[in-house]
């Protein structure tokens, strides 16, 4: 038996090692084109760089494509959500610069670009680096994403990176974040609690953006664990509150849980949250530094601030106890 | 055609993810999908393949390697049903199915007989790939032939017990942090019946 598996783990080791050689060599002289998302699926994203192999700062073209991974076919009955088809995010891995851009910032979405699924925007790549790209699409109300990974420019080497402080500044903006529990626990509900102030004062004149208050991108610092966030609003705290209580009525619930999404999503979007302060609700699903990209409207201008958050593993005595601010709103609006 | 009347469909049942991509309900929106099948049970080599894995897990080092092991192996046995529905290969597909449960029932007992201090990571990790496991299959469901998928359903049922079995041990605050794959799994589960009773597939 020792020997069968030493053959083996030999084959292998022999297979793997040419495999690499192979892929090397095929990487050395060209970028994959089109890049393909990950992961699989019943979907293929692909992306186009045109150019292929841009520099930092040079505008580039960014061409996506959705189809069926088993016919080949394109999609064409892409879900408008949030007010968008394809929602991109990019960031540069040592989260340094970060955008959430969409087709539709640039151009009108056509019946040739639905018919062929495709869709595209320029964007500049600022500086040399390894960047993720997330691509986000719904289609027969199902949420998909995939993701890109693309170097730009010669290749750097990924630090661990530096936390940063519970404030945010943008311009004249100062944004400031608080958890609860204080130090997240991984797998367990984190309250975030955004203030914010303009020179000093509270700002209370946020607008909509993409139908939402409030947009949010979150990358564990090794590229994991994407999370796209929106504001915890009543509606959203009545659906979560009846999704908890799910025994205590099993044959009417689903039923009033299906009513409330369908509202949620098909009705005007609505402002809940003017500031200074919104509440985010999320489940951080691993222990390590997570950097959170917010982004808001004050006054019409969005804005994007970034934060670090630290998430803890549990352990036993560890508080998981979510407080909020705004836990008193919930049963007098979610009716 | 059969795009929108599945879209029907969908849209007139609980839409818990319709929401989703939004931070609400995308919880597995980034989901590894399954490798590729390989070797299938309907091929001769498989027999190769099935001692290679007993071979593995022989010389698997930790209970914790032993789950990872398992857990590889029960994706693989996901891709051989699913490939075998999809070719019409009925008692081959059981095949995997049955390969699929002992894998998982395996993991179990390694999660059961652990120390306490060591239980409730092995647990959770357990929870988290049959729910994923049941996610996929469903979502695959509506890509599979109407005539043979239905033999699925007790691969969901196997998942889907050992999910109970395990969610109940979980303290409530580890237990609700999941109670949106819940709700995903349980629209999606709904749509593979409906999908049934109306015949719909896109196959």
């Amino acid at each position: 038996m020792r020997g069968a598996r030493f053959i083996m783990a030999l084959m292998r080791f022999l297979i793997a090692f040419i495999a690499a050689l192979l892929a090397l060599a095929g990487c050395a002289e060209h970028r994959e084109s089109p890049l393909e998302g990950r992961p699989g699926g019943p979907y293929r994203l692909t992306l186009s760089l045109d150019p292929p192999d841009p520099s930092p700062g040079q505008e580039t073209l960014l061409i996506w494509q959705l189809t069926y991974t088993r016919s080949g076919k394109p999609v064409q009955d892409l879900q408008v959500a949030h007010e968008r088809l394809i929602h991109n995010f990019i960031v540069n891995l040592d989260f340094s610069s970060f955008a959430h851009i969409h087709h539709e910032d640039f151009n009108t979405v056509t019946d040739g670009d639905l018919a062929e699924a495709s869709l595209r925007f320029p964007y500049r790549f600022p500086k040399a680096g390894h960047y993720r790209i997330v691509s986000e699409f719904a289609h027969q109300n199902r949420s998909w994403t995939k993701h890109f990974d693309i170097e730009i420019g010669a290749a750097t080497t990924i630090h661990k990176t530096a936390a940063l402080a519970g404030i945010s500044h943008s311009g004249a903006y100062a944004a400031t974040l608080q958890t609860s529990p204080e130090i997240p626990v991984a797998g367990y509900e984190t309250n975030l609690i955004l203030t914010l102030e303009r020179a000093g004062e509270p700002v209370t004149d946020l607008t909509l953006y993409l139908g939402s208050e409030l947009h949010g991108a979150v990358w564990r610092e090794d590229g994991r664990y994407f999370g796209h966030l929106h504001s915890y609003t009543p509606r959203v705290a009545a659906i979560i509150q009846m999704a908890h209580d799910r025994y205590a009525d099993p044959q009417t619930r689903g039923g009033q849980i299906a009513q409330m999404m369908v509202q949620l999503m098909c009705m005007e979007s609505e402002l809940v949250f003017p500031g200074p302060t919104l509440p985010i609700r999320y489940v951080f699903p691993e222990p390590g530094r997570y950097h959170v990209f917010l982004q808001l409207a004050p006054g019409g201008e969005t804005r994007v601030f970034p934060f670090t958050v630290d998430v803890t593993p549990f352990a036993d005595g560890t508080d998981t106890s979510v407080h909020s601010p705004f836990d008193r709103k919930v049963p007098e609006d979610s009716s | 055609m059969k795009a929108r009347l599945l879209a029907c469909v969908v849209c007139t049942l609980a839409i818990t993810a319709s929401h989703a991509g939004h931070g609400l309900m995308n919880s597995f929106a980034d989901v590894e999908w399954l490798p590729d099948p390989g070797v299938t049970p309907d091929q001769i080599a498989y027999l190769f393949d099935r001692i290679d894995e007993r071979a593995e897990l022989q010389f698997a080092t930790s209970p914790d390697a032993e789950i990872t092991l398992c857990l590889e192996f029960a994706r693989e046995k996901l891709a051989e049903t699913s490939a075998m529905i999809k070719a019409l290969e009925s008692e081959a597909a059981s095949f995997a199915m049955r390969l699929y449960g002992d894998y998982v029932e395996r993991v179990s007992a390694i999660v059961e007989g652990a120390p306490t201090s060591q239980a409730a990571e092995r647990r959770l990790r357990f929870i988290n790939a049959l729910l994923e496991h049941v996610y996929i299959m469903s979502v695959d469901y509506l890509d599979m032939p109407l005539e043979s998928r239905t033999r699925l359903s007790p691969l969901f049922a196997t998942a889907m017990r050992h999910y109970e079995e395990q969610s109940a041990r979980l303290p409530k605050g580890k237990k609700d942090a999941f109670f949106f794959k819940e709700e995903e799994i349980r629209w999606s589960l709904e749509m593979t019946q409906q999908a049934d009773k109306q015949g719909i597939t896109n196959w």
